[in-house]
């Protein structure tokens, strides 16, 4: 995908900006049509000259993890979705900001982000070309789904 | 010297106690608090703060709009933006309205609080 590049250099400056701890991709692969969530999802959607979104997916135990090590007092479930909320439209903005920099007329702009927690749940994205990157944390491991329409 | 009034506008609960935590520890007083600019422009008017932190992306009217908003009536206004993004257009559109300041996010509670002791210098 034409924008991966840019979300992989996000990603990792603002996972170790947040949270004072090393990510590790792992692997990169075309994304499923659907996702089955591994606890909690954040879906940030992308508007403008191109249309897209990006989900983060990670267990709920790893969420509060990382809620806690940002900061001691965002200790509850609530508090740490918003903090993987706020980590995901961070990211994805990075990305998109370097993209609008550097990739002359996109003019992107991004959604306030949708979060879904559960288990069980499963989330489609019918029409988008999706990478799908996997991260290994100390607090467990996070993938990125990160779709365009017709990239 | 009376404590400087702070409001903070995120549509995240992290950044608020984040931010409020370090204006505390600094000897600001958080008079307000607002989830989107609808919200801002409202309490702005209420309790006129001596400096505002602004998100931009948020539901109902974005921070950008927020703002404008505040000072078309507050001219005099100190509004900080913050933001996940911050290409050149965006910065451009934030100040033809007359926002000069302008922190990317993530940041660091010290990063706010240095920032707004500049502002009300």
């Amino acid at each position: 995908m034409e924008y991966i590049e840019y979300f992989k250099e996000s990603i990792k400056e603002t996972f170790e900006m947040m949270f004072d701890e090393n990510i590790t991709l792992d692997s990169e692969n075309p994304a499923p049509g659907w996702i089955e969530s591994k606890g909690v999802a954040v879906v940030v959607g992308i508007t403008g000259v191109k249309k897209g979104r990006v989900l983060v997916d990670m267990p709920i135990s790893t969420a509060l993890e990382l809620a806690v090590k940002m900061d001691s007092e965002l200790n509850n479930e609530d508090l740490a979705l918003y903090t993987i909320a706020e980590f995901c439209n961070i990211a994805s903005g990075g990305a998109i900001t370097a993209i609008n920099n550097n990739c002359g007329q996109s003019a992107l702009r991004l959604v306030t982000p949708s979060i879904f927690s559960g288990t069980n749940a499963r989330i489609f994205s019918p029409g988008l070309k999706s990478a799908m990157l996997s991260y290994t944390t100390t607090f467990g491991k996070i993938d990125f789904h990160i779709g365009f329409e017709g990239v | 010297m009376s404590c400087k009034k702070l409001m903070i506008v995120d549509d995240s609960p992290a950044i608020h106690l984040i931010i409020e935590k370090a204006a505390k520890a600094n000897g600001y007083e958080v008079c307000a608090h607002a989830k989107n600019g609808d919200e801002a422009v409202k309490q702005f008017e209420q309790t006129l703060p001596d400096v505002v932190t602004m998100d931009i992306t948020m539901p109902i009217k974005d921070g950008l709009t927020a703002s404008k908003d505040i000072l078309s009536k507050y001219p005099n206004a100190k509004i900080l933006m913050l933001s996940a993004m911050g290409d050149e257009e965006l910065i451009n559109e934030a100040k033809s309205i007359g926002i000069t300041r302008f922190i990317r996010k993530p940041f660091k509670g010290e990063d706010i609080i240095n920032e707004i002791n500049n502002m009300l210098q």
